[in-house]
This record gives structure tokens, sequence and C-alpha cells, in this order.
């Protein structure tokens, strides 16, 4: 969401209802709305329940030409940065949490090798982090769509197949052997920009024995097979929006403040490939339902003349 | 006596062309008073006592003792013997192997020889399922061989088994079979099908190692063999030949016992494939047109096993036996007698017929870059002086080049086409950026040494194969395939041949001349 404060100031909003949105005391000092090991301020007054901005019958959501947002969740716009390049910031920040969350399994690895299924807005933006923030990583994408493909490349991602290429791939880059349906090794972690049962078992087969798979596409209901995860000692982790990264040097950053960088860096306003006015929203979800087989990335409302109208 | 080969002017009158797609086939008119078509020479007749000319050329070999006076008690003798990828399609029992083998056999047991080991001298082909081997041996020799371990495939990935016997001048590494290299005696068993087969491919290619196959198994030798079935226009085989020497500088003692097989390719009901189409009867029409409708219905997968089930009637029209050097000497000659046809000059296109198999899918799936091999490699290879087509020219192919694989054989192919082609298909780019990691994976070596897939390399081979080809062609054109599997190969998609021509317009102009080679039966042409 990106938008200006009553005062004219250009902000994007990261839409998680943290612990001083809500009234609570923060975890630790400076701690981001999504840091924290204990959730009780999602389900207690004095904000109805609701874990974003969006989702939350206190604040409304960014489909309005207005809605409330607590100051801990803005994010001042640079000046000179577009606002088709501002409104990536927050998927990018979703993107390089994944991305950071892989860091852990790659602690001390000599040629670290990360997979990432799917290259949908989420999955592109992950594949931004690793290149910008997980160093000497090498990047492996299955990717459907051509544009989807080129978009992975240009974004640093190293091989970019097919989606029912990948574990193929994986298995070539890794020099490893095939028992059954699982690789012997495998990437030292994957992140799952997909988030289904086929993709979540795909990630299964092809993380190595004592991996991470980072989970960042939402599963729901899911049907697993989890022999493998059992047998190979899997990790498996959810990924969830943003907050504070420890970074592979040891040091902390917001996500936030890593996502500005990455978008202007990157050149992500490329990735904004159509605008509805809300009036449109049937149009606009259609539109991004079916992105991918569309040639699209990310769809967003633009609200800027609808602003100007009321 | 049988008729030579023969090249065939179009005109109003010819009748549509037969023109093999895989497990199928079409009829094809070619454009009149600018379009001829090359047929092989019917068959010559088979020796009508094999067995006695077998015996015949071990007792009087080229250039060599006869086979008796090699033998000796205590002796260490090793038979090998090419693999399955020969000959085309399977012949019907016994396989000419099977008969050289037995009289080496019992030649051998006459003179007291009991250490006798037979190899399939598959380099890095896939290994021979059981069934292929005792079809190409007979029963009587597996049985008494396979079960005590004597009876083997050759095995390029075991360091035990290997031994580097030195390098030519030119620096080529020469490693084969431990056991033939240390035997007293090799003697290879050939089946010649096409010119390019046997002389000192047999040792130096059939038992050897990625260490030595890449000095002639690479774009640069490969694209200066001009072609594969002139072998001394063929930078390939001299590259063999040179091994060929060290080899005998180095003691191993060679007994090269070559054959050479008509042109009998397909059994009824298919003879009408042999047959040219004014000829056809009214049998005949009605045979290719309910075979061909039928097939149109035919799941693939039973389309394959229906072909693939076919056991050829050619059968053996010599045996020489020797000195590998003077023996495919003669070999080369019967074949070529066999073999050639006369043509006059190039033409602006090549057509041709890709069929349901070549070397490397006996008994399995004909994927695309086996397509581009038997198109690129083979066909247009079938020629001595020059290619049928011109430089610059367009070569037209019809098969449905299905983006389908045989996982069990061709593992590597799979990943050849879907990350090395999806990158470039320019044969010098992928030498150099991806071929030594696919001959040194571990997995394929495994799948290579201990199931029935063919080596990690072996698709970068295929691609090779075809360099000259592609060198030599402005572009390809294959008829009826997979739209994004031909794209995948570099080639050109179109649905008929009228659209084919259409686009090979833009390089040959609207009256462009035509060749089309109908293959096969096997045949080389004599451009002149």
């Amino acid at each position: 969401m990106l938008g200006n404060l009553t005062d004219g100031t250009r902000v994007v909003i990261e839409p998680v209802l943290g612990h001083a949105a809500r009234g609570f005391p923060l975890p630790f000092p400076g701690a981001a709305p999504g840091d924290g090991d204990d959730y009780a301020h999602l389900a207690l007054p004095p904000l109805e329940p609701g874990i974003q901005t969006g989702f939350c019958h206190s604040t409304g959501g960014g489909w309005s030409t207005s809605f409330l947002a607590h100051e801990s969740q803005l994010h001042h716009v640079p000046d000179e940065m577009s606002d088709e390049t501002a409104v990536m910031i927050e998927p990018a920040a979703g993107g390089i949490h994944s991305a950071l969350l892989c860091w852990p399994a790659l602690v001390g690895v000599e040629n670290p090798i990360v997979a990432v299924l799917g290259a949908g807005t989420m999955g592109l933006c992950a594949i931004a982090g690793l290149r910008r923030y997980v160093p000497g990583v090498k990047i492996l994408v299955g990717a459907r769509y051509p544009h989807q493909q080129a978009l992975a490349r240009s974004l640093g991602a190293d091989i970019v197949v097919a989606p029912d290429e990948l574990q193929r791939a994986v298995r070539r880059e890794v020099g490893c052997h095939v028992v059954g349906d699982y690789l012997t090794g495998g990437t030292h972690a994957t992140i799952d920009a997909v988030g289904n049962s086929k993709s979540i078992e795909s990630c299964l087969r092809i993380t190595k024995p004592r991996g991470r798979i980072v989970l960042m596409g939402m599963p729901s209901e899911v049907s697993v097979d989890l022999t493998g995860l059992w047998h190979r000692e899997t990790h498996i982790v959810g990924s969830y929006t943003y907050g504070t990264e420890t970074m592979p040097d040891g040091s902390r950053r917001r996500t936030f403040d890593l996502a500005i960088d990455t978008v202007a860096a990157c050149d992500m306003a490329r990735m904004v490939s159509a605008t509805y006015p809300l009036d449109d929203y049937e149009d606009a979800i259609a539109h991004a339902a079916s992105a991918g087989r569309r040639g699209a990335v990310k769809v967003v409302f633009d609200l800027r003349s609808t602003k100007e109208k009321h | 006596m049988p008729r030579p080969g023969f090249v065939l002017e179009v005109d109003r009158n010819t009748p549509p062309i037969m023109f093999w797609r895989g497990e199928n086939f079409s009829l094809e008119k070619l454009p009149a008073g600018r379009s001829r078509v090359i047929y092989a020479p019917e068959p010559e007749k088979a020796l009508d006592d094999i067995d006695g000319a077998i015996r015949h050329a071990l007792l009087n070999p080229y250039d060599h003792d006869p086979l008796p006076a090699l033998l000796f008690p205590g002796m260490k003798l090793t038979i090998a013997f090419d693999d399955v990828s020969l000959p085309l399609p399977p012949m019907r029992r016994p396989d000419i192997r099977q008969r050289v083998i037995e009289a080496v056999l019992d030649l051998a047991a006459d003179a007291g020889v009991d250490d006798v080991h037979i190899i399939a001298a598959l380099a890095l082909h896939r290994r021979m399922t059981e069934a292929e081997l005792r079809h190409a041996v007979g029963d009587r020799v597996y049985d008494a061989f396979a079960p005590r371990g004597l009876l083997y495939q050759h095995d390029a990935e075991d360091p035990e088994a290997l031994e580097y016997i030195g390098a030519t001048p030119q620096g080529e590494d020469v490693e084969i079979n431990k056991r033939a290299a240390n035997s007293d005696l090799l003697v290879y068993v050939n089946i010649n099908l096409v010119a390019m087969d046997g002389g000192w491919k047999s040792t130096a290619t059939g038992l050897s190692s990625y260490k030595s196959l890449q000095h002639h198994h690479n774009p640069k030798t490969m694209e200066a063999s001009r072609s594969f079935m002139d072998q001394h226009k063929s930078e390939l085989h001299k590259s063999n030949w040179r091994m060929g020497k060290v080899l005998v500088d180095s003691g191993v003692k060679v007994f090269q016992v070559e054959t050479t097989m008509n042109t009998d390719t397909f059994p009824k009901p298919f003879d009408f494939l042999s047959k040219r189409e004014w000829e056809w009867n009214a049998k005949d029409r009605a045979t290719f047109v309910g075979v061909s409708a039928a097939l149109k219905r035919t799941p693939t997968r039973m389309a394959r096993n229906i072909f693939h089930g076919i056991e050829a009637p050619h059968q053996m029209t010599s045996v020489q036996a020797g000195e590998v050097g003077a023996v495919h000497k003669i070999t080369t000659e019967n074949v070529y007698r066999q073999q050639l046809v006369e043509v006059q000059g190039q033409t602006d296109i090549l057509t041709m017929g890709i069929p349901y198999i070549c070397p490397y899918n006996v008994n399995s799936i004909m994927n695309p870059i086996l397509v581009m091999c038997m198109g690129l490699g083979y066909l247009f290879n079938m020629y001595r002086g020059m290619p049928l087509v011109r430089e610059g020219g367009v070569v037209i192919m019809t098969h449905p080049t299905p983006w389908d694989f045989n996982p069990v054989h061709h593992p590597s192919y799979i990943d050849f086409f879907e990350q090395v082609l999806a990158e470039t298909t320019d044969p010098y780019v992928m030498s150099q950026k991806y071929e030594k990691s696919f001959a040194e994976d571990e997995w394929y070596k495994h799948l290579y040494r201990t199931g029935n897939a063919y080596h990690g390399v072996h698709p970068f081979y295929m691609w090779y194969w075809g360099s000259h080809g592609m060198q030599h062609c402005s572009r390809v054109i294959i008829v009826g395939g997979n739209v994004k599997a031909v794209r995948r190969l570099g080639f050109t998609p179109a649905s008929t041949m009228d659209d084919a021509f259409e686009i090979a317009s833009d390089v040959v102009g609207n009256t462009p001349t035509i060749s089309h080679i109908h293959a096969p039966p096997l045949m080389v042409c004599d451009v002149k």
C-alpha cells in the first residue's frame, strides 16, 4: 500500500498490526511490527482482531481512498522514487524476509544452492532478495511462464527452468543421485513461493537431508506425504511478512529498509503489469488470478485519480 | 540380378512419394520438373552357405595367419562383438554375430583354448538386456558363458577394467578394455551395416572410454568428416586409424572379422516400404492405406512396439577376416557394391523421412535429439563426394518429433534437452561449457554402469554427429513435429510439406531443386 499522509507525505504501509499499533510494549527496543514471539496482542483490544491492515475492522484497508495506520507502520518513500516502484516495496520485503530465512541453512557452506519454486511476484522478490543479501548463493528457479523466466534471470537467478524440470536441474547442479522420487542430496534451502501440496512435495524432494524449506506461499490445507521430511530430517519454516532481519554479517536491519533499497536497485517498477481503478475490481481480481498466463506479474489498484474526485 | 540404385526424375505422372514419419508414413507430392527421388539398390543375393563362408574366412584371412594358427592352449582369447546398435532393424535369428562367435569358439575348442571372454563392445552405449544379448550371440553361447561371468559388457567407467595404451602423435589418448588389451588374441566380430562401421573404429571406439573417445567425438572432428561414409575424407576415421596404429605398436593382436549385409530391410507386410512407389501393386497400395490409417488410431506406445518388433530379413552378403586394414578395405568395397547410387550434382533442398529407428533407440523412443542425429548426422551424411544438398541449402525432414524420452535409456538426454539446448545449439559452445560436467556426472555414470542408460556424454555426441549438416545447411525444417520440440532443436516447424517448401523459399527461392533420399533401405549417394 502506497499513499499520502494527511500532510501530503508519501509513505508505504507495513501492514502488520504489531505491538506498537495495538498499544502493547515492544518485544525489544526498535522492534518492527512483525517481530516478537508472543502474538497475544493480535487477540486483545483495543483494536478488533486481525493480523494486518485490511483484515481488521478497526483500521480499514488499502482498497479505499483512506484508512487508519499507526505511525509504527509507516515508511517514507524517497522523493525520487516513482509510485510504481514504491508499490513494490511491500512484496519485496516479503521476498527478502524469505531469502534471509534461508541463511541459517547456508552458514559455513562453501557453495550454497537455493531453489525457488514459483516466480510470481513473491517468488521474483525472493530471487531479488537472495541475490542482494545472501552472499555467493547459486539460485535455481522453477518458473512456469516465459516472462517469469526472463524476470527471474534478470533479477539474478543462475538457472531458470520449467517447474517440472527443476528437480533434474537441481540434481545436475548438485551432482547427486536419485532414490525413488527424492534426490540423494539437494539444495541447502528451498523457498516455496507457490504453497500447495504439490509444491511442498517438490521442495521435500529437492532439498538435501537436514536442509531447510522456507514456506512463503500460504499453503492453507494441504495433503503431503511427510515420509521424506521425517527420514531426511528436513526443516520447514514459515515465512510470514517481514520484521527485523539478522543479516549474514550479523547486523540487524528492518526488512522494509532493505526493500526500499531493493526496489530501486532492481527496477522493480517493471513488475507492475497493470493498474485498475477500484471500480473495476472484478477485472482486476480476474487479471491478478490469471496473471501468469496473461503475461503479468503484479496487478495493482491505482486510486490516485479516484482520490482527486473525492 | 538385383537392380542398382535409381534416381527418379519427378514428372507430372510420378505418384506421390512415401515419406517416413517415425512410427507412420505419409505420401507427399514432390514438384515436377525439379525434384528427384533416390532409391537404394535392390538387395543383393545373400550368401548361400553362411556358416561355410564364415569358416572359410577364418581359415583364409587377409594379411594374417589363419585363426587356428593363432590359437593355443593356455592362451587368453577375447571375442568382442558389435552391440545392439547394429544391425537395423535387428535381424532374424540366428544373428550374424552368433554364427561368427560360434565358429570362432569351435576353433578355440579344437585348439584347447579354455580362457575365453566374450565382450559386448558398447563403448558409451547403453548396456544390452539379457534378451538382446541372447538375440545377438544365441542362447547356446549365452548360457555357456554369461552365468560364469565370461560374457559381459564393456564398462567404459570401470577404471579397473581399462588399460591406457598410449597416445598418437597428435596426442590422442588410447585407452581400451583391459582384458582385450592383455589377451593373446582379440577377435572382433563386426556387422558392417554402413560404410562408416568397422575397421579400427571397432576396437578403438567400441572398447574404449571417454578419455579416448573425446579425441574424435567432438565438433571439430565431426564437422571435418565429409562424410562419415567416406573413410578417406573422415577425420573421425583418421583418428581411429591413428589409434589403431598405437594398439598394434603396443602389441595388441587383433583378428578382425567383418560382415556385410544386404538391404532386405522389411519383412511382409511391410515389404512395400522398400519398393518404388510406381511399382506398388494393388495389394501394396491397400496395405499402405490400411497400415497408415490403423497407425493413426494406434496409441504411440503400441505403434512403437509394433515397429520395434520388426525383425529384418536382411542377410549376410560377405564375410572377411584378418588384419584390420586389409579386411576393412574389402568390407567397404562390399558395402559400396550394395549401397552406392550415383547421383549427379547437388540440389537446393534435401528431403528425408525419418523412420522409427536409429542406432540409439532400439527398443526405445526416437527422442528429438535422435531425430536431429538421424537426419543431419546419418541421412545427410549418406554421401560420397559432396552432400546431396548444396551449401546454404535446406533440409526438410518429416517426423512427429515428440517431446518424449525414455528415462531409462536416455536420462542425460532429458537434461541435455532441457538445459543445454535451452541455452545453445552450437556444438562448440556446448562442448566447452557443458560436455565435461555431463561426462563426469556420477549419477549418469551409475545409470550407465548398472542400468541400461547411455553414458552422460552421449547426447553431446549425437549433437556433434549433426554438426557438419548444421554447418552446411542454412535452415532445417521438420514437417509434422511437435512445435516446441522442433524449436528447441533450433529448427523450423512446418505442418505440411507445402508449408515447408514455402518456408524454405526464403532461402532457396520459389523454384528450388529437390532431392529426396528414399531411405531406408540404406544407400550411399555417390554425388558427382
